[in-house]
């Protein structure tokens, strides 16, 4: 097993868009801010800012342009990428495709068999275990996406849009029992969603991110209590200040469109050092 | 049972056509020297299966299809990995793989009977030069066409390269392996029994030359029919295979 958390750090990052050399510009620039260990931050951003790409380079998958990403358990810090879509091998069952988590983390093949189906029956799909995706809800595929994360037992959860594809109500139920995941385990989060509400119900920290390229603007602090409730916690008192300070950030002023004065999202690039 | 009704009506298709085939074959003058009939046909088969004659020229056109058809898998797989994986390789090798595909492959039959002689390696590399060029494209098109989320997922949990291969890459190509060898059956055998006809000391392709040399309308027919059986049992067997093998598609027809 390897430590349940670690702190991120990310500093100076730039990342350019693939296969453009020189002519197009980065899609992310100059990008500082850091991630305690079990904390939950929220990126949120207009469409095409460079969210998805920045959680990519600190997972790993894109190169990086310039700065660092330091996790504090080191190279061999875990994380668990959960995208928008379930991203299930088709051709393996559920538990196949948790075999695979289980497989790529170290355990024996003779072990893996069940500890996949616990996790099946922890994440409410012990029945569903010998299933294809095909023929599982978009709510259980998700909810089998988010075990095969939990399965390679990472360190912290890089969630890329992870509950945008699902319907209102499947939601409430996959953001519910993330949640519960997290009050068990204590993962540091980060969390990439265009969904605003749902970063300020999720999050300690919301960081808001401009387009082209993509920039933290302003860093907005959640403070409400835990446990939250990916539903009841909207109603929760001080939920609609920090939500509108969200949407103050992103450029948006009481009663009118975009400000852009400053303060917004074209406004001074603050950095979210915790 | 799903689709007996269609099925009943694909095998009365074939009842007529054999009862066409007799009555022309028997009633209009001069017709049986040149389509002969079905019964001169079957009593053929009959005589040539228990002579042995059948099985001597069944073996090597076979040997020549299937031995064709796994080597141009073989080949084209592995160049259309080394294409889609490597820019460099792609942009050598394109043009070459682009002639080759519009070169007329039967042509290289009389080419390939001098360089690998008249027994089998003539026909199957023949069958390889046809086969190898649509299962490249088919393996670049498959490779192009692989979810990229489940190529991050396997990164993001360190797969090695051995695994990310093993796990997504040929089980994303196994539909598009399987409609390969759908398609390159036909062609296969095309190569295997040009290369007969071309130059050949057995074979169904060499049976059709030699019946027609001696005015045997009837066994040229029979070899022909038998080349027929051959490519429908062959598509057929790769059928059963595929519906294992893509069974977690849920596919119609899976049930039967």
């Amino acid at each position: 097993m390897s430590a349940r958390r670690a702190s991120v750090s990310v500093r100076e990052v730039s990342v350019r868009y693939p296969g453009a050399a020189g002519e197009a510009g980065p899609a992310v620039e100059g990008v500082s801010f850091a991630v305690e260990a079990g904390e939950f931050v929220a990126i949120v951003g207009p469409s095409g800012c460079g969210k998805s790409t920045l959680l990519k380079a600190i997972a790993g998958l894109v190169p990086l342009a310039a700065g660092e990403v330091t996790l504090s358990g080191g190279a061999e810090t875990r994380v668990g990428f959960v995208f928008q879509s379930d991203a299930l091998l088709p051709w393996r069952t559920a538990s196949g495709n948790i075999e695979v988590a289980l497989r790529l983390s170290g355990e024996r093949a003779t072990a893996a068999k069940g500890r996949a189906r616990a996790l099946l029956e922890r994440v409410g799909l012990g029945e569903a275990s010998e299933k294809f995706p095909g023929q599982l809800s978009g709510g259980m595929r998700k909810r089998v996406a988010l075990a095969r994360a939990l399965a390679y037992d990472p360190a912290v959860f890089l969630m890329d849009e992870s509950f945008t594809a699902l319907d209102a109500q499947t939601r409430i139920q996959v953001g519910n029992f993330f949640l519960e995941i997290l009050a068990q385990s204590g993962q540091t989060v980060l969390f990439v969603t265009h969904d605003i509400e749902e970063a300020v119900t999720l999050a300690d920290r919301v960081l808001v991110m401009s387009r082209g390229p993509g920039r933290i603007v302003r860093t907005i602090e959640v403070g409400l209590a835990r446990p939250r409730d990916y539903y009841a916690s909207r109603f929760a008192s001080g939920f609609k200040e920090r939500q509108q300070a969200v949407w103050d950030a992103l450029g948006y002023s009481h009663g009118g469109g975009a400000a852009g004065g400053s303060g917004g999202v074209r406004g001074c690039v603050m950095r979210g050092w915790a | 049972m799903r689709g007996a009704v269609p099925r009943a009506a694909s095998w009365g298709l074939a009842a007529l056509l054999v009862a066409g085939w007799q009555a022309a074959g028997s009633a209009v003058p001069g017709a049986r020297a040149l389509v002969s009939t079905p019964v001169l046909v079957a009593r053929r088969i009959v005589e040539i299966a228990g002579n042995g004659v059948l099985w001597h020229n069944l073996v090597p056109t076979l040997e020549e299809t299937v031995g064709g058809l796994a080597l141009g898998l073989v080949v084209g797989v592995a160049g259309g990995v080394l294409m889609a994986r490597s820019r460099f390789a792609a942009t050598v090798l394109d043009p070459y793989v682009v002639g080759i595909n519009g070169l007329p492959r039967v042509a290289l039959g009389p080419f390939f009977v001098v360089w690998f002689g008249i027994g089998i390696l003539s026909k199957v590399m023949l069958a390889v030069s046809i086969v190898f060029v649509v299962v490249l494209f088919n393996t670049r098109e498959g490779i192009a066409s692989i979810d990229a989320d489940l190529v991050d997922v396997l990164r993001s949990m360190r797969a090695s390269r051995w695994q990310m291969l093993r796990t997504v890459v040929l089980p994303s190509l196994v539909p598009w392996l399987l409609a390969s060898i759908k398609i390159g059956i036909g062609l296969a055998l095309t190569g295997a029994v040009v290369g007969e006809l071309v130059g050949a000391s057995a074979g169904l392709g060499w049976y059709i030359t030699n019946s027609l040399n001696i005015i045997d309308m009837t066994g040229a027919v029979t070899a022909l029919l038998v080349m027929g059986v051959l490519a429908m049992a062959m598509y057929y067997a790769v059928l059963i295979v595929e519906r294992r093998l893509l069974a977690w598609r849920g596919e119609p027809g899976a049930g039967h």
